[in-house]
């Protein structure tokens, strides 16, 4: 009597996973008819693409994303540079508290720059992110479509990501203290819509594209036009291109 | 030139990358593990390579090792932003992490040390066991398992596994060390870090933390046990101390001089790093009187030593244990601190880090961890005899 | 044997306890563990179902049609309602008002993007506030660059021509 209980538990509990299992498997491919959510993982590739031309610095995408995103204060999820060029070796770089929050001013010592610009910056979701490859727990994982994200239940807050990032784009969030960092607003574009900073920028710098939509704008300027990344060097294949990128930005 | 921006930024760093993020404790725990590693090779200097003039600090170094083993992750608990999560790293660990691998490297590491002290003290176990009454006979006779064997057959057995584990023990000891520089090394986004002579440095300068503290702890139990300094032994560690001094002072130095001389984009942020921040514990403490230092008095001791009185050579090589203890300390400081003090951006500084004294990961916390294995260690050598002396008396 | 058997029971326990170790480290594994890659596959579904903020601009026309197809019309259409506005669900809730729309009118907020910096693209209209002041003879103000500029529809008037955007929403609508 006690055996065949034990056994059906058992294999009820065996079940129990299976069906789990398969179920988040099955909903993550757009299967979830109690919601009618059709949205399949498998059919999307997502990029970003950033027009160094057309930025402004008005910092609108740096604000919508603290709201979007609940950023904690001294810290930021994306932010935007600045960068004056005043001959062939001095450049000065420099970003207002809170990644530029509050907007820009104008810079005494960048007047006579024979260049000067801003450069939108955030979790480049690369590739061959060293931050998942050396995350101890398995908190750090990049989904099929290609978006890098932090479990927040799984994270015992080590550090170790946020000093393998080369851009600088993670941080230990101080209340909840996991890692945490850009995630293209995955709730929205999983929804159909675009992350909050490009939905905020007016100027159209800030794009955000599908490389398995045939007709995605993104997608045909990456095959068509010479684009830069940040930190090429050290091939960690960021998803996040620049248009116009000069030499002096890292 | 360049403007200063809040939080005591000099230059432009990245607005995430202004805070230091693995500090005073994450000093500590390979200063730890390193002294876990030293320790243990000397041991097994003894146990594995039948070096008899370490016979005085055979037992001796390897309960040192498991005392400060004991206490190897307290630093990193105390570091970790979910310490209630650590067991994750066991549960669900990402092979590729460098880090994944504590679990590994420390169970097995731990796991032989305990084995091999079993089998070392095994014959005192039952001694005791069977001369006291109570809660102790208890608990000794737990430790013994129930077994009362000490015949010659059963010590030559102990012998021999004794051997094998030491021999198992040093590859461990030394992977559980090495893998911290690692971590390090393998890092490709701070350029401070990376380089494949990282694991390498680390583990040596690991043999000359772990000596230099047997040296430095034989000095004072000795006296305090009324047991007379060996000589031989003492000179014995300096040698080996002093060789791995200096294969350690070449690789911290070759580092340097390859970095300077490539001129990559590293040696931008460098240079500055190591000429205006880290000048007093970068030229002072770890070259100057932690290593050029050590290397002369050190050299002294093993070129001259038939014209050195005992007192000469001991007092020597006692200065030259302390002085190697700081030096390593401050290489670790060097590495880690240093390595976060320029901004990823490479065109920033931040200025200090200074640990507070009360703070959670400040001064006081890292001198109880740093306490504790001495403690440990005082509660061990009170009911097993670690002095080879005392326990030919005891078997008596 | 006798000889042996401390090494036997030692060899045991380890044996035991590493098996024990290995077993019982399953049960910690989260179920849908490594059901994709090394990652917990619920996570996904976690992060996928965090609340939307920033509505669009497609929200505010049910109750601000005028506003919104007198600011379509104007220089000021790439920026969304909500980037100056605060983001829907601080005034709505239920689709009724639940507090007082959040409007800046201040100079600084206009000049965050308008404010003439070497930084800025040559094509893009920006000003050096203080020359641009003097230029019109007006003194700075709080919200002074609504004398000539309303936001919905930069183009600059005279001064006193400019109407409130919901005045002049509707007299565009019928004029």
């Amino acid at each position: 009597m006690k055996r065949r209980d034990f056994v059906k538990t058992g294999l009820g509990g065996v079940l129990t996973i299976l069906i789990g299992k398969a179920g988040i498997a099955h909903a993550l491919v757009g299967g979830d008819a109690k919601t009618g959510d059709t949205y399949d993982w498998e059919q999307h590739e997502y990029a970003y693409l950033i027009d160094i031309s057309k930025c402004i610095g008005c910092t609108m995408c740096v604000r919508a994303c603290k709201r979007e995103n609940n950023v904690p204060d001294n810290f930021v999820r994306t932010w935007v540079e600045r960068y004056h060029v005043l001959d062939f070796d001095q450049t000065i770089v420099d970003c207002p508290p809170n990644g530029g929050l509050n907007g820009y001013k104008p810079l005494v010592e960048g007047n006579g720059a024979s260049k000067a610009f801003f450069v939108p910056k955030m979790c480049n979701h690369c590739k061959k992110s060293p931050c998942e490859q050396v995350c101890p727990v398995g908190a750090a994982y990049h989904t099929k479509e290609g978006v890098v994200l932090v479990d927040p239940k799984r994270c015992i807050g080590c550090g170790y990501c946020v000093q393998a990032c080369p851009y600088g784009c993670r941080f230990l969030h101080p209340v909840d203290h996991v890692a945490s960092k850009c995630t293209w607003c995955y709730h929205r574009i999983t929804k159909g819509l675009k992350p909050a900073c490009v939905l905020a920028c007016p100027r159209g710098a800030r794009l955000f594209g599908d490389l398995k939509d045939p007709n995605d704008p993104v997608r045909k300027t990456l095959l068509e036009t010479p684009v830069q990344v940040l930190r090429p060097d050290l091939l960690t294949e960021p998803q996040c291109f620049y248009l116009h990128l000069d030499k002096e930005v890292r | 030139m360049f403007p200063e921006i809040g939080h005591e930024i000099l230059g432009y760093a990245f607005p995430n990358d202004v805070h230091i993020l693995w500090g005073l404790m994450i000093v500590l725990y390979p200063f730890i593990t390193g002294l876990v590693a030293g320790s243990f090779v000397v041991s097994a200097l003894y146990h594995v390579f039948d070096k008899q003039e370490f016979k005085p600090v055979g037992r001796f170094s390897l309960v040192l090792s498991f005392c400060f083993l004991c206490f190897a992750t307290l630093p990193l608990l105390n570091h970790l932003g979910h310490p209630e999560r650590a067991l994750n790293i066991v549960v669900t660990p990402n092979l590729q992490s460098a880090m994944a691998g504590f679990g590994f490297f420390y169970s097995t590491y731990f796991l032989i040390v305990i084995l091999e002290m079993w089998f070392v003290f095994r014959p005192d176990i039952i001694r005791i066991a069977s001369e006291s009454t109570g809660l102790k006979r208890f608990f000794f006779a737990l430790l013994a398992l129930g077994t009362y064997s000490t015949s010659q057959k059963a010590l030559e057995y102990d012998r021999k596994i004794t051997k094998v584990l030491a021999i198992l023990g040093i590859p461990s000891a030394c992977i559980l060390h090495g893998y911290v520089g690692f971590l390090f090394g393998a890092l490709k986004s701070n350029p401070w870090w990376s380089t494949p002579l990282m694991p390498v440095i680390f583990l040596f300068s690991a043999m000359v933390s772990g000596i230099a503290l047997t040296i430095v702890l034989y000095m004072i139990t000795m006296p305090l046990k009324k047991m007379k300094i060996s000589r031989e032994c003492v000179a014995g560690l300096c040698r080996w101390l002093w060789m791995f001094l200096i294969l350690t002072f070449t690789l911290e130095c070759l580092e340097i001089i390859t970095l300077a001389y490539e001129r990559a984009e590293a040696w931008l942020v460098i240079k500055p790093l190591l000429v205006s921040h880290l000048t007093f514990s970068y030229f002072v403490l770890q070259i100057g009187i932690g290593a050029v230092l050590p290397i002369i008095l050190l050299g002294l001791v093993v070129g001259l030593n038939k014209q050195m009185t005992d007192n000469l050579q001991n007092t020597i090589a006692t200065i030259s244990a302390l002085l190697l203890i700081v030096q390593v300390m401050a290489m670790r400081w060097n590495v880690i601190i240093g390595g976060q003090l320029f901004s990823k951006s490479l065109r920033g500084f931040r200025l200090e880090y200074q640990p507070g004294f009360f703070e959670k990961e400040g001064i006081l916390p890292a001198l109880a961890i740093l306490i504790l294995p001495f403690i440990l260690f005082a509660v061990i050598q009170k009911y097993l005899p670690l002095f080879s002396g005392e326990a030919d008396k005891q078997r008596e | 044997m006798n000889d042996t058997k401390h090494i036997w029971r030692l060899f045991l326990l380890v044996f035991f306890g590493i098996v024990v170790f290995m077993v019982g480290r399953l049960f910690f594994v989260p179920k849908t563990f490594g059901l994709f890659g090394h990652y917990r596959a619920a996570n996904v579904l976690e992060q996928r179902s965090f609340p939307v903020v920033f509505q669009g601009p497609g929200s505010c026309e049910p109750c601000h049609a005028d506003e919104f197809q007198f600011w379509k019309g104007s220089a000021h259409k790439s920026i969304m309602c909500e980037d100056c506005h605060a983001p829907y669900g601080t005034h709505v809730k239920n689709d009724d008002k639940s507090a007082d729309m959040e409007i800046n009118r201040s100079f600084e907020w206009c000049m965050r993007c308008h404010q003439k910096l070497t930084a800025r693209p040559d094509s893009f209209p920006q000003v050096d506030a203080m020359e641009h002041l003097a230029k019109y003879k007006t003194e700075l103000g709080d919200t002074v660059c609504l004398v000539c500029h309303s936001p919905h529809d930069p183009t600059p008037k005279n001064p006193g021509e400019v109407k409130a955007p919901a005045t002049a929403a509707k007299e565009q609508k019928s004029p």
